[in-house]
């Protein structure tokens, strides 16, 4: 019954703090949306990336007509031939266009010389995204490349129909690597996105926690309470359980979100064809290393300013350093390495498992237990400095 | 009811209790005086298992406190100075959880909350959050978590900081209820009248030591005062000052003014010096 009247009290409490709440599901909430869709293209397949832009061709010889023949072939990349350079960069910087390329005069002139250089000028938005970029270039270059190839087998006649007959796009194909037993989904941005804002905000509830442990411990409510024999340990679950079940509802919150608001805004939907008991798993650990965290914290700090300050701050350095704002791949290998001191990378690494590598319970027990293991050991602590106190 | 032998406590170099004895019965109020820093907190932290001291012995209703800390908790109840409750519940929801840590259900549990909301007229205000209430109101709510374990001792730290006199005279009034229950009241306060008003005993604390023990009366013997009223002019032994001046409110007597020569106020000053103490 003791629990029962604990476990009340700490959820009329947390249900009464709004600025708490806000920052336990709106925050998150918001951040899935905004990241969700503006990371969209980051994770796009951009072999199927639709791009528009326009030729200025200044040469008009054989050879450029050839080459604006030749970049037909790549039917995702649709242009638009104008006269005017300078209407054509008016046209991509309003962005109506992805890029502008210009053939330059000498083109014809030049195409088939070892010398040749400065034929084609390409002009974008600095706002193009980088992996866009090297993707149209990337075609440009390969029209190029093989154009000069056919030139040179065309001379050799044996060989004219074995190179006819390949594409490199038919050679050369990308696989994501899946667990053999699930469906292979490409990852998106929603799906990246939804599990690293998850695992952040579950962290947050390090805020409310040590706040409302600061207060008891100033206002004389946990004097009172140890005066009154009140057993320890039913505080300690007190403490534990709500921001649990907290965590839990955030969890199914954000999945929400991603799986029905997400969509509404044209980003792509969750796919939640996962593992619910791997995903129940990593999530109770994430809440416990949380929770203890956040005793901890509380133990330590001697002002509510102090712990919100304190608490809001580790939970974005944590975030920052275990891959949550920017993904752990694109850090340079001193800094991945960093991540391991980080809780949140362990959880991140727990829910990517289980939402985008599509594991099992046995995939994620290994993050688990060290999300526990930190648990116990923020716990102990706490325990110990606020006996020593 | 308390008896305390020999009391140490050292906090690093600083001794801020030095072998106090005391003795305390049940059924009475025991005023607890002392400047900030004295000893006082210490004192009853100790009292009630808060914190642990050096040397000494303090026996409790025949415990003694190293032996059966539990038996002594579940007999006394602190109500410290502190608000020390959840003002974003209401009163309901605060004396609830109290009452579920002390280990109170159902039944026992409503009518203990019953009794002491009745004890401290809180039912107005009773569904409203702590947080919207006046200082007094919280006063009240703070007192009526500590009586909810129907405690044969109580210890009550400052308990009318920062309220107006008519919540004031209301939480005093109902100390004295309080200790008709054949309860021992541990009271500290600044307040001298209020010490004068309540206490049947008193023990002056400064620097860890007592400094004076004994009875309003033994304290300022031969004190006097003189009392107008609309009718006559007294001169009043001290500590019968109080029995006099109810009298006279009974009788419906008008007070014009009270002279002190010699009061607790200006004794306390006297033996712990004048110089501040932060």
């Amino acid at each position: 019954m003791k629990l029962f009247y604990a476990l009340k009290k700490e959820f009329t409490i947390l249900l009464r703090n709004k600025s708490a709440l806000l920052s336990l599901f709106l925050m998150p909430a918001i951040f899935i949306l905004i990241m969700s869709l503006a990371q969209k293209d980051i994770y796009k397949e951009y072999t199927n990336a639709k791009i528009t832009y326009v030729i200025v061709n200044q040469d008009n010889g054989e050879k450029s007509r050839n080459f604006i023949k030749a970049l037909k072939m790549y039917t995702n990349l649709t242009f638009t031939v104008k006269e005017n350079l300078e209407e054509a960069e008016g046209l991509t910087k309003a962005g109506e266009y992805d890029f502008t390329m210009r053939i330059s005069p000498n083109f014809s002139q030049q195409f088939y010389k070892i010398t040749a250089k400065d034929l084609l000028d390409i002009y974008m938005s600095p706002a193009t995204k980088a992996p866009v970029k090297l993707y149209f270039q990337s075609k440009i270059i390969e029209t190029i490349m093989t154009l000069k190839m056919k030139k040179m087998l065309n001379s050799l006649t044996m060989y004219n129909d074995i190179v006819k007959a390949s594409k490199p796009n038919d050679m050369l194909h990308t696989h994501y690597l899946y667990d053999a037993s699930k469906k292979t989904v490409i990852p998106t941005a929603t799906q990246q996105n939804v599990p690293a804002w998850i695992v952040f905000s579950m962290f947050f509830v390090i805020i409310p926690i040590s706040t409302l442990f600061i207060i008891e411990r100033d206002d004389g409510t946990l004097s009172r309470l140890k005066a009154m024999n009140s057993p320890k340990n039913i505080f300690l679950i007190s403490k534990i359980l709500p921001y649990m079940l907290i965590n839990q509802l955030q969890l199914y919150t954000m999945m929400l979100v991603g799986y029905f608001i997400v969509p509404l805004l044209g980003g792509d939907r969750l796919d939640i064809a996962i593992d619910f008991v791997a995903l129940l798993v990593i999530s109770l650990a994430i809440s416990f290393a949380a929770i203890g965290f956040a005793l901890f914290l509380a133990t330590r700090m001697k002002s509510i300013e102090q712990a919100s300050v304190v608490g809001a701050l580790s939970a974005v350095i944590m975030g920052a350093v275990g891959g949550i704002m920017i993904p752990k791949l694109v850090m340079p290998p001193f800094m991945q390495d960093m991540t391991l001191l980080s809780p949140m990378s362990w959880g991140l690494e727990g829910m990517l498992d289980v939402f985008v590598r599509k594991l099992g319970l046995s995939s994620v027990l290994y993050e688990a237990s060290v999300l526990v293991i930190f648990g116990i050991i923020s716990l102990a602590m706490a325990i110990h400095y606020y006996k020593s106190k | 009811m308390i008896k305390i032998s020999n009391l140490s406590k050292k906090y690093g170099e600083q001794e801020v209790l030095k072998g106090i004895t005391l003795s305390m019965q049940k059924g009475s109020i025991y005023g607890l005086l002392g400047p900030n820093g004295a000893g006082k907190t210490t004192l009853i932290s100790s009292l009630v298992g808060l914190k642990n001291f050096d040397a000494g012995e303090i026996i409790i209703d025949g415990e003694n406190i190293q032996d059966d800390l539990e038996y002594i908790q579940s007999i006394s109840s602190l109500i410290p100075q502190e608000l020390a409750f959840y003002p974003t519940l209401t009163a309901a929801e605060n004396l609830e959880y109290f009452a579920g840590m002390l280990g109170l259900k159902n039944a026992t549990l409503k009518s203990r909350i019953d009794e002491v909301v009745y004890l401290t007229q809180l039912s107005d205000a009773y569904t409203k959050t702590a947080q919207s209430y006046s200082g007094g109101l919280k006063r009240r709510l703070n007192i009526a978590i500590g009586l909810l374990s129907n405690p044969k001792i109580v210890y009550l730290d400052e308990p009318t900081v920062g309220i107006d006199p008519q919540s004031r005279n209301f939480i005093l009034e109902s100390i004295k209820k309080m200790q008709q229950d054949n309860r021992l009241i541990v009271y500290t306060s600044h307040y001298m009248n209020e010490v004068e008003f309540l206490c049947d005993k008193i023990a002056i604390i400064d620097h860890g030591n007592i400094i004076k023990e004994g009875s309003l009366g033994t304290i300022l013997s031969g004190a006097k005062a003189i009392v107008k009223t609309s009718h006559e002019t007294l001169e009043v032994d001290l500590h019968l000052l109080s029995d006099m001046l109810q009298r006279y409110t009974e009788e419906g007597t008008t007070i014009e003014s009270i002279e002190y020569g010699h009061n607790l106020e200006s004794y306390f000053l006297q033996i712990t010096d004048t110089k501040l103490r932060d």
